[in-house]
């Protein structure tokens, strides 16, 4: 014991840190010029509408830095530079101490990633999954991938499989599109908590999440509305204007998301069903619900893979509560205020085809076709009038470890 | 007749090739207490899910680096994946901030070594360089 403890400390000893990291060269081809995909929410153009052949939706490239500090303290430091709200800018994604006194618990402090799901917090490392990019129809919604503050995960062995609890709380940091171009949400200073449950056993893992974020700030495109409905003028007319607005408004709202996962994997096959409900106590963010499937089976270096995913507004009134034809100024507002919520359903499916190589130990190619159907345009940018809400991507990725 | 031909002889290598990987066997130090492993014991320490054992003791588990093909046999044989496979999962792991592959050594002789003066210490070998030194704790054939 003291043995292998002295050489484990050795080797940390002879190295100061170890270095690691990730990347993902990619590129992907639209059919149609008359909208943008976006890999989620935080990118502000994609493929499509700005290049037909786009070289930035999945291209991605990050550090890590580990240093074991004693046997049950480590600390890491993670980059990535990735397309998002600050473009390519290289962003700190972790920068965390952790400790581990025992095998049933484990706490870290620092800035964290946002696991609300399932390999949510590894999305940006293409070598570990089997598709190119994470569902959209899933993944797409999440705006956070990381937050500043501390987790506890505790753990016990129970009937041949693990339980796992996992609690965090923290500060949001990052900045999201609005849909409209140089127009950004930031999420900072907007609190975040939550948990998970989760049973994992030689071949399954089934988990249970809930998270919940309170938004300090507004968003943006909706502040003109506000002011409106909000003005004296209005509300002398319609006493009811400014309580809609604030329950329009976002500023210290709770947007929660909840999930369901499970996993199997077993040897060369490999299935995946996730289900999640977003909603808020906002009237602007109506309650949207999203799955997805996968399955993949290896053969030899091959895996092809399909993924059937889906997101669903729950409910579609857009009820306005202003009354209708009594001055042309609030019917424009009523139209506004219709448009405002409209634009965040969320109904879109896709069909995805693909195919994993694996290269090398620690890279691979991918090959994915994805057939997507938009009926909302909640996760789509920049679309044209006419266009069908049809959209066929081609996208080809290049992924290693180091 | 030449697709049952082509079965047969699929089923012969395949055969062949699993005869070759339960040649593999996990060891244990004499003292550590450790009389027999599971395999879902073995995995869980390999897949870094547990490293307490019935004994109630933490267990270290040695890893091969890559190079080693008996590391590429080891996993085959124990979760029926490759290594781009274990190595996806450890990534995921790794680059999420939730824990590091086992300790990795260069070779069995340097296995038989820190497992012969560490309690704690689990490495696999081929079962030919099985000597006194070390308690097989898991054996595949079985």
């Amino acid at each position: 014991m003291l043995t292998l403890a002295t050489q484990v400390h050795a080797a940390d000893d002879s190295k100061p840190f170890t270095i690691s990291g990730f990347g993902t060269l990619g590129v992907v081809h639209s059919n149609t010029r008359n909208v943008d995909i976006v890999r989620d929410l935080t990118q502000n153009d994609g493929v499509g509408y700005t290049r037909q052949t786009d070289f930035g939706m999945d291209s991605n490239f990050g550090l890590q830095l580990n240093k074991s500090v004693s046997d049950n303290t480590d600390t890491a430091l993670q980059v990535v530079s990735r397309r998002s709200a600050n473009k390519f800018q290289p962003e700190v994604t972790w920068a965390y101490a952790r400790y581990v006194p025992n095998d049933n618990l484990q706490l870290r402090a620092g800035r964290l990633g946002f696991d609300v799901y399932l390999l949510a917090d590894s999305r940006n490392v293409g070598y570990t999954y089997q598709w190119v990019r994470p569902p959209i129809d899933f993944f797409g919604s999440l705006i956070i991938s990381y937050f500043d503050g501390g987790d506890m995960v505790l753990s016990t062995p129970l009937s041949g499989g693990i339980l796992r609890a996992k609690v965090f709380a923290g500060v949001a940091r990052e900045k999201t599109s609005t849909g409209s171009q140089d127009d950004f949400l930031s999420l900072n200073r907007s609190r975040l908590l939550g948990g998970h449950l989760e049973y994992q056993t030689s071949n399954w893992i089934y988990r249970l999440g809930y998270s919940q974020l309170t938004f300090k700030n507004e968003f943006p495109p909706l502040q003109s509305l506000l002011d409106n409905l909000r003005s004296p003028y209005l509300n002398a007319f319609i006493p009811s204007a400014a309580g809609l607005a604030n329950d329009l408004s976002l500023t210290d709202k709770k947007f929660t998301y909840l999930s369901a996962g499970v996993a199997y994997d077993d040897g060369p096959l490999q299935a995946q069903l996730m289900l999640n409900q977003l909603s808020s106590a906002s009237l602007f963010f109506p309650t949207n619900r999203a799955a997805y499937l996968t399955v993949g089976y290896r053969i030899d270096q091959w895996t092809p893979y399909f993924t059937y995913s889906a997101s669903r507004p729950v409910n579609k009134s857009t009820a306005s509560r202003l009354p209708l034809g009594v001055n042309p100024d609030i019917d424009m507002l009523a139209v506004a205020f219709n448009d405002a919520i409209s634009n965040q359903y969320n109904r879109q499916t896709t069909f995805s085809l693909g195919v994993r190589y694996d290269l090398t130990e620690k890279s691979n190619v991918k090959l994915q076709v994805d057939n997507i159907k938009t009926d909302d345009y909640f996760l789509v940018r920049n679309n044209q009038p006419g266009w069908n809400g049809k959209a066929r991507l081609i996208s080809i990725a290049y992924n290693f470890i180091f | 007749m030449k697709v049952l031909y082509h079965l047969l002889l699929c089923l012969g290598f395949w055969g062949c090739c699993h005869a070759a990987q339960a040649d593999l066997v996990v060891i244990a130090n004499p003292q550590s207490g450790i009389e027999k492993l599971s395999k879902d014991e073995v995995i869980n320490l390999y897949m870094g899910r547990n490293r307490k054992l019935a004994s109630g003791m933490n267990a270290k588990p040695l890893d091969m680096t890559a190079a080693n093909t008996e590391k590429a046999k080891f996993y085959a044989l124990l979760v029926n994946k490759n290594l781009p496979e274990i190595n996806s999962y450890w990534a995921r792991l790794m680059f999420s901030g939730q824990g590091s592959p086992p300790m990795q050594v260069e070779s069995a002789d340097e296995v038989m070594d820190i497992v012969s003066s560490n309690k704690a210490a689990i490495g696999y070998i081929e079962r030919k360089k099985l000597d006194k030194r070390v308690r097989m704790i898991y054996d595949p054939a079985q």
